[in-house]
């Protein structure tokens, strides 16, 4: 009797602790280094990423399924794409990129390890209602099957340089001259992606070192035309958002940035998506987020992210495509209006040579 | 074993059980209590913002006092915004300032996040109704050259904020600018170096007549007395309005240069120092800010709220058509300049384009300033009449301005002065006042007198923006009384406002006096003399 009781009280005492264990540390996927309620331990796998995947890897759903899939937790700092190849990599297991030149770039400077491509997003450019109806009335932009094209492209880069107005393109309620807004080459990879794309689209071809010097000079026109540019992707995104055609009439972004958007605002998300337009380029450039590996835990993070349930999640949540080759990603799914089925027409980047040319002649050295 | 030793043993059992329990309890209650059992540990919260924010203060409030967090709120212009973000010590949680420019210019070791615009506000000119009307303003497409002729011709004057102290004055300024150089994309240091746009520029901004560090305290002393206009954010226009129409005075009439708009975007962000919950209070605060509730109770405050740039449930009775004010129509702000361009527009502005200003101070150097009171008046004077050290606040002292030193004690000592574009005499002025010694008694009133009389007679006053600054650390005890001064004041009829700073056992009452006569305003030194002459700078 006093056995059974005992170990009645025993249970309750054991059940009220567990109780309270889990009322006072609540899990939240995992926290740093401690064990999960079965005891199981996750190995933190640290690396520096460029800041685009930040909220991929914030989302909950990411932060659990890493935690049951590969008993792994990422530990990230931001970096810049360009920068990351170049900084102190101890204590370190991956580097997460932005852009394949970064991953060139690592292995021209010796680096090792493995390397593949988690995801993808093209570069595009977002815009408005009304802009859209008059770059298409132009015949700069076409709309097929619902999705938006910019076909004459380098006529449209042509122009920010010529000092054509908005007015003469058919929109007279703004102001000044004809525009495309963009991130600093030089402080973020969206911007130093559209540099590359409009150095090619000048050079027309991939540009190479003999055109380089006669195309950058244009290059750095169009940027410096610019004035302020913005550091950030997300803070010029979230400005085109909140300021509108007035201020921001046609921004450069990448694609995964309006997926994220809508469903990371529901909130705003119904209120701006009948006036937002998306514009591909053709043609546009990819960027890739490549991981790179430098050691067995990096390798797992590789071995992670590349299963069917990441690449959806990434899809569906933040708008990655996928570098997983056969991966489809179908836009219906998604409910936005007006994202492509393939990405067609992509031209690579210019060499990592020629890009750091570029971007030194962009910041007027 | 009998019954009861049998009774006694399950008890004792039964006891140590349930102690065992209720001790587990308590030390879990205890643990719970010591990790606090709210949401959040976190007990404090600080943010630094434009001036303009604080009709949302107790929005701010209330946030805090459900989330049962202590919300401070620091008010500074934009340019001290971004000298603080550029110190690696920032002390602050978040940042709001008028417009993400500063953040841009300021966060160079990129550790803003989370940055987004809470709301936007044109800057305008608010001008009379009877003025805009007779200068032909009404429902007109105004642009920046209409303005200049009209100032050009003495038809209108009005105040601006410092365009190096604040950002409703850097906006409209830059404005200007781009009209005045034709409307170019981005302004270019070629451009800024016209001859041309510097006499033009010159010109334009000779209009201005009082000046402030801030936009909120220009339009306090707007309404203090009979101004014709006033160039600050639609919202605060709206906000002059309001108090106009309820005292039963004349509104103003907005007027938007066409090619000169600039808009205030108000971002609030994170400044991460590696803190979950904190970064935590600030996406809730956010989210707060960003729900339609709050965005409509913003609106009814005269910002635009609503997305794309649209105000999309503004009120008709805040945003008023007869004031000038068309929140559907779309406004093509100009493009800012790049970093380079962007510092050498606003050095340009305080050296050389700005009106030039005359500033007498009156320094208190009696008996009981001596030791640290010294010491930190002769640093804050150094600090400003060295140009290289002031430049670094963009405060150091114009080509054309002209500075009168006036140490007193129970009398004024000396007259000194320098002007602003001769670095061998602010040098000689600055040996001056480090080579004064403080002592004898207190007479506040007969400095300030001289003062007033030597802008009245010096000069042609309307070429400069003039003003005396009056630093003290007691009260008046000997000499002149506050008639005097209050005589003295209406007879010359000028419009020149005394700044006060307040140091050890000054009077408040004394100062509060002289700053409501003119118009002015008291600035606390006690805690930071240098910080507070450097404050009252920006005013003129």
């Amino acid at each position: 009797m006093k056995k059974k009781l005992l170990g009645i009280l025993i249970l309750v005492a054991i059940v009220a602790f567990a109780l309270s264990f889990r009322f006072l540390f609540p899990s939240s996927g995992g926290t740093a280094g401690q064990p999960d309620i079965f005891g199981r331990s996750t190995d933190t796998v640290s690396g520096l990423i460029g800041s685009e995947k930040a909220n991929f890897l914030e989302n909950p759903e990411t932060k659990e399924l890493l935690r049951k899939t590969g008993g792994l937790q990422v530990a990230y700092q931001r970096a810049g794409s360009i920068e990351m190849i170049g900084m102190d990599h101890v204590g370190k297991d991956f580097l997460w990129p932005s852009s394949q030149v970064s991953l060139e770039l690592y292995k021209l400077r010796g680096g090792t390890g493995q390397s593949t491509i988690i995801f993808n997003s093209p570069i595009v450019i977002y815009s408005w209602d009304v802009v859209v109806d008059a770059l298409v009335a132009g015949g700069y932009a076409e709309n097929r099957n619902g999705v938006y094209y910019i076909v004459r492209f380098r006529e449209l880069i042509e122009h920010t340089l010529d000092g054509t107005t908005w007015n003469s393109i058919g929109l007279p309620q703004l102001y000044g001259r004809f525009s495309i807004i963009s991130t600093d080459p030089n402080k973020s990879n969206s911007g130093a992606q559209f540099a590359g794309l409009l150095a090619n689209m000048l050079a027309g071809e991939v540009a190479t070192e003999k055109q380089i010097d006669t195309v950058s000079p244009q290059v750095r026109e169009f940027f410096d035309s610019l004035g302020l540019m913005e550091h950030s992707t997300g803070t010029l995104f979230e400005r085109y958002i909140t300021q509108g055609v007035g201020s921001y009439p046609l921004i450069v972004g990448y694609e995964n940035g309006l997926i994220e958007f809508a469903r990371q605002n529901p909130d705003i998300w119904p209120k701006v998506k009948d006036r937002m337009r998306i514009l591909y380029p053709l043609p546009t450039v990819w960027s890739s987020h490549p991981l790179i590996a430098l050691n067995e835990k990096g390798n797992r993070l590789i071995e992670v992210l590349t299963t069917q349930k990441f690449q959806e999640l990434a899809w569906k949540e933040h708008g990655f495509r996928s570098g997983v080759p056969g991966t489809l990603n179908d836009p219906i799914g998604l409910g936005i209006a007006g994202i492509a089925r393939d990405i067609e027409q992509v031209m690579p980047m210019p060499s990592p040579v020629i890009m750091e040319k570029l971007l030194l002649t962009i910041a007027g050295n | 074993m009998s019954t009861k030793k049998r009774r006694d043993a399950s008890r004792s059992v039964f006891l140590l059980a349930f102690g065992s329990v209720l001790m587990m309890m308590a030390v879990l209650a205890a643990v719970s209590f010591l990790t606090g059992c709210s949401r959040t540990s976190v007990e404090g919260f600080s943010i630094i913002s434009g001036s303009e924010n604080e009709t949302l203060e107790p929005i701010i409030k209330e946030f805090a006092d459900r989330q049962g967090i202590e919300i401070s709120i620091v008010y500074k212009g934009s340019v001290d915004i971004m000298l603080q973000l550029k110190d690696p010590g920032f002390a602050y949680d978040a940042v709001w300032p008028a417009n993400a420019l500063w953040v841009t210019l300021g966060d160079t070791s990129r550790k803003v996040k989370h940055l987004t615009s809470i709301m936007t506000s044109p800057v305008a000119f608010g001008i009379r109704h009877s003025t805009a009307e007779r200068l032909g303003y009404i429902g007109q497409e105004v642009r920046v050259r209409d303005l200049l002729e009209d100032i050009r011709s003495g038809e209108l004057s009005f105040m601006m904020t410092s365009a190096t102290q604040s950002n409703s004055g850097a906006s409209a300024y830059l404005g200007f600018l781009y009209a005045l150089a034709g409307n170019p994309d981005v302004l270019s240091m070629e451009q800024l170096r016209s001859p041309q746009l510097r006499e033009e520029i010159r010109t334009l901004l000779s209009g201005i007549n009082r000046s402030s560090g801030s936009s909120g305290w220009l339009k306090d002393l707007f309404l203090s007395s009979n101004y014709e206009a006033m160039v600050n954010y639609e919202a605060v226009l709206i906000e002059t309005n309001q108090a106009l129409i309820a005292t039963g005075r004349e509104p103003l009439y907005l007027v938007y240069p066409v090619d000169g708009t600039v808009l205030a975007d108000s971002p609030l962000g994170y400044y991460d120092q590696g803190d979950a919950d904190k970064e935590q209070v600030f996406l809730d605060l956010q989210k707060h800010l960003l729900s339609e509730a709050v965005q409509k109770r913003i609106a009814g405050m005269g910002r635009r709220t609503g997305m794309a740039g649209l105000a999309s449930a503004y009120d008709p009775a805040v945003f008023r058509s007869e004031w000038g004010i068309q929140p559907e129509r779309i406004l093509s702000p100009i493009r800012m300049p790049n970093e380079l361009v962007l510092s050498e527009a606003l050095r340009l502005y305080q050296t050389d384009f700005r009106k030039p200003s005359y500033t007498v101070f009156a320094l208190d150097y009696s008996g009981s300033m001596a030791g640290e009171g010294a010491v930190q008046l002769k640093e804050a004077m150094n600090l400003l009449l060295d140009p290289e050290r002031s430049s670094t606040y963009m405060l150091q002292p114009g080509i054309d301005d002209h500075i009168v030193v006036l140490p007193f004690s129970n009398r004024v000592l000396e007259v000194w002065d320098a002007d602003g574009g001769d670095s061998t005499q602010l040098a000689a002025l600055r040996d001056r006042i480090r080579l004064m010694e403080p002592g004898g008694g207190t007479d506040i009133y007969s400095p300030v007198i001289e003062g007033i009389k030597r802008i009245a007679k010096d000069q042609d006053h309307r070429n400069y923006i003039n003003s005396v600054i009056l630093m003290t650390d007691g009260s008046s005890n000997a000499g002149r009384k506050f008639k005097d001064l209050e005589l003295a004041f209406r007879d010359l009829g000028l419009d020149v406002p005394v700044f006060c700073i307040m140091f050890g056992a000054a009077s408040r009452e004394q100062l509060d006096e002289i700053v409501n006569l003119t118009r002015a305003r008291v600035f606390d030194g006690r805690k930071d003399l240098v910080e507070a002459f450097r404050q009252v700078r920006g005013y003129n």
